[in-house]
């Protein structure tokens, strides 16, 4: 009995051992992780685009800041203006694969830095953006759909550890969950009133505004108490197999009614760009993106080619 | 490629060195436990316990109001003619709707003073001696949101309308003097 108990525990922990690394370090198709990093950094070029017009305000020292920081505002209105355009010059070439782990390196030092000087108009986006540079920096997401690797620059790996799409996967669905228990413990939640203060505060949308003039007070309580319930358990849906479409689908859901109804930035756009790449299955994702973009195998060939033709010299280093 | 790696005969883990995945581990074991544990200790009371930069981003929209917050300032010339509108003159990036940058400052006596300095040093810089702006005012006024309407400061009935002061009539040189540049 001892002798068979002590043989099912080491079996039961050889098990784990074996899940918990294919879970984590298992090599898996990189497509999702590239294109997430695609559209995720596309969202950081247009955010950094529309603080243009603004920096002098936002971030020069000719604006109004709270200096908390070690940082703060020590920018003239030319070199605040300069910074943000370098911001988007860097998202913009991390998007396209340009040089892109340096550049997502500097997007990250510049968004941070900018994060630091306007503490007035800081939004919980930011730093979600910050944990997710932090993160795609070290990953393989270069390896494909980037300039890199047209160009010849980086080697194409179809295939890298899935560590890092892990991580990301983690990052989002615990927000998820401590927004719900936060939510859960706040008394104005359950009974939907949040909900329709928001409908009518400074961050509703013209059509927002518009539904809270006749949206039925059993409808306001139950977003609010939904929105509680999807929070609290989306992640399970989300990081499970049998039911991870619908999760997905719920979140899309949620953060396009959340675009529509009210104006707070790239918080949506950023999370739906998470929910689509991150959490189907790496392998089947990137069977479906490849038969979706059939041109990405295609014109990559044909760009080494020439690129082979064009700069015998460069290709042999 | 067709087929999920999740199948127990994957072994492509077996590529990453074995400290490499000791060390990964541990990292996300500690990294969750520093989410977990202050994602439950904020709620429960225990502020010191949550860290940035998660904490940041578990309370959106976690409370409201349901009143739309409307901070204005307004300055005195030293001949004792009001001072051109000062807000729209410096604060131009939309925060939000009928509300900029000015309007989102933490509603507290040091921050609002950090504010006024700074709008007396703005404007007494770029003005001739002579139309310096002696004091300044910063109030606070709020009103009910309403169902299916915007509702403007000026659109708002004064008896819906409550006020609170911060400063009134503040000396400018005071406030430049006690709020370093």
């Amino acid at each position: 009995m001892e002798f068979s108990l002590r043989n099912w525990s080491r079996g039961r922990l050889t098990a784990s051992y074996e899940a918990w690394n294919r879970y984590f370090f298992s090599e898996m198709a990189v497509d999702s992780l590239a294109l997430y990093r695609v559209f995720f950094c596309l969202v950081v070029f247009l955010e950094s685009m529309s603080w243009l017009p603004y920096s002098e305000e936002l971030f020069s020292t000719e604006g109004f800041h709270i200096r908390y920081s070690f940082f703060s505002a020590q920018m003239s209105p030319l070199e605040a203006k300069a910074f943000v355009i370098l911001l988007g010059v860097c998202s913009l070439s991390a998007a396209i694969g340009y040089y892109t782990r340096l550049n997502l390196a500097l997007t990250l030092i510049c968004y941070a830095f900018l994060h630091s000087v306007d503490f007035i108009n800081e939004k919980a986006v930011e730093t979600i953006v910050m944990v997710v540079l932090s993160i795609l920096v070290f990953s393989p997401c270069n390896r494909l759909y980037s300039l890199d690797v047209y160009l010849g620059r980086l080697e194409r790996r179809d295939k890298g550890s899935v560590f890092f799409q892990r991580l990301l996967q983690w990052e989002f669905v615990q927000i998820y969950f401590f927004c719900g228990v936060t939510k859960m413990m706040t008394p104005e939640w359950p009974t939907g009133k949040v909900i329709i203060d928001s409908l009518t505060g400074r961050w509703a949308s013209d059509t927002g505004i518009w539904l809270s003039g006749w949206i039925p007070e059993w409808a306001v309580r139950g977003a609010g108490f939904g929105t509680i319930i999807f929070e609290l358990f989306v992640g399970v849906l989300l990081l499970t197999r049998p039911l991870r479409w619908l999760g997905v689908v719920l979140c899309l859901a949620f953060h396009l009614s959340i675009e529509i109804f009210l104006d707070i930035g790239s918080l949506g756009r950023q999370f739906m760009a998470a929910d689509l790449f991150l959490f189907f299955n790496p392998d089947r994702a990137a069977v479906f993106i490849r038969a979706l973009v059939p041109w990405s195998r295609r014109s990559l060939q044909r760009i080494q080619e020439s690129t082979r033709r064009l700069r015998p010299a460069a290709s042999n280093n | 490629m067709g087929k999920s790696n999740s199948h127990s005969a994957d072994q492509s883990w077996r590529k990453v060195k074995l400290p490499v995945r000791i060390a990964a581990s541990a990292a996300f074991v500690l990294w969750l436990f520093v989410i977990v544990s202050g994602g439950f200790a904020w709620p429960s009371g225990l502020m010191q316990f949550s860290h940035w930069p998660w904490n940041q981003s578990w309370f959106m929209f976690y409370r409201s109001s349901g009143k739309h917050y409307f901070m204005q300032a307004k300055g005195t010339l030293a001949d004792g003619s009001s001072a051109p509108p000062l807000i729209d003159r410096y604060f131009k990036f939309p925060a939000a709707f009928h509300s900029s940058r000015f309007n989102e400052v933490t509603r507290d006596d040091w921050h609002v003073r950090q504010m006024a300095a700074y709008l007396c040093r703005k404007y007494n810089r770029e003005a001739p001696y002579a139309a310096r702006m002696a004091t300044i005012s910063v109030w606070d006024t709020w009103w009910d949101d309403k169902r299916g309407v915007r509702r403007y400061e000026s659109e708002i009935p004064a008896a819906e309308k409550q006020t609170w002061n911060y400063l009134t009539n503040e000396p400018c040189s005071k406030l430049e003097m006690e709020v370093p540049q």
